[in-house]
């Protein structure tokens, strides 16, 4: 019988990979007995999927974050320096 | 060379200006080290710059200068997460402490409370939330999961990856998961959630 810790590192694991069938069934067992790891699985399951749906959409991150200045005229001036030598 | 035969909605003149700010929260929200993003802003629309004779206008200018972003901040995490997963897995005492010694749950995960952040009333401050949980993780942790979400090829090596770096892997992953999950219980689906923020997405 494995550990819940172990438990939770294939719970984990499952979301990556396809697990090899000693490792599924071993969870699998232990899932029907540990209503504590059958919660975990559960949850974690829903942090994945929000954590996907998160970097899927636009994630515009925080909006107080701002290019510094001293960068943006950087930048421009070497667009510029670059949209001179081209034209 | 003619400036007309570029596409007419790309205009790199006004880039810094129209775009900047967004790609820069765009690539901070990636790899979150202000230098870094700066970096990855600077050479993304410098690479653009080269590469704008291709744009054909099939989406706007600003997807488009995400794209070639995105791909900058997959290079840059993939290189740290190689630089670091060699010396993985480091001793975890957090991740040890969640388990007794005999492996039991030191404490049992709870039941989450009905907070769904499918809920479109809750998205924008479920990902307020989700973001500060994604920032409290450890540098190497937070840089690995981070790959294994945005970038496609990343996760289909670690599907079938075997060997150490496979192994080390797993072990960051679970570990950064492990921490996710924690705090999202605490911080949104636990009996008292946050405070409302005004937070926007």
């Amino acid at each position: 019988m494995i550990t819940c810790r172990r438990a939770a590192e294939l719970i984990s694991g499952e979301l990556d990979t396809v697990l090899p069938l000693h490792q599924r069934a071993g969870l699998a067992f232990h899932a029907v007995v540990c209503g504590a790891c059958r919660q975990f699985r559960w949850q974690l399951g829903v942090v994945n999927e929000t954590v996907e749906e998160f970097f899927a959409t636009a994630w515009a991150g925080d909006p107080d974050a701002i290019l510094p200045a001293e960068t943006k005229d950087h930048l421009r001036a070497v667009i510029a320096a670059h949209l001179e030598e081209n034209s | 060379m003619d400036r007309s035969i570029t596409a007419p909605s790309l205009d790199p003149a006004t880039w810094v200006d129209a775009h900047g700010d967004y790609l820069y929260r765009f690539a901070l929200s990636r790899v979150r080290d202000p230098d870094a993003a700066e970096e990855l802003v600077q050479d993304a629309l410098l690479a653009a710059m080269t590469a704008r004779h291709a744009f054909r206008g099939r989406c706007s200018e600003r997807s488009w200068l995400t794209a070639i972003l995105k791909r900058k901040a997959i290079d840059w995490l993939r290189a740290e997460v190689r630089k670091r997963v060699r010396h993985e897995p480091l001793p975890d005492k957090w991740a040890d402490a969640q388990f007794t010694r005999a492996g039991k749950w030191k404490k049992k995960p709870e039941e989450w409370s009905s907070a769904d952040p499918g809920q479109e009333l809750n998205r924008a401050e479920f990902r307020k939330a989700l973001a500060d949980c994604l920032s409290k993780l450890p540098t190497r942790l937070r840089q690995a999961f981070v790959l294994r979400y945005v970038d496609e090829v990343a996760a289909d090596e670690i599907r079938g990856a075997v060997g150490v770096t496979a192994t080390n892997l797993a072990v960051m992953l679970h570990r950064a998961r492990l921490r996710l999950w924690q705090c999202l219980t605490v911080n949104w689906f636990g009996e008292e959630p946050l405070a409302p923020s005004e937070g926007r997405t």
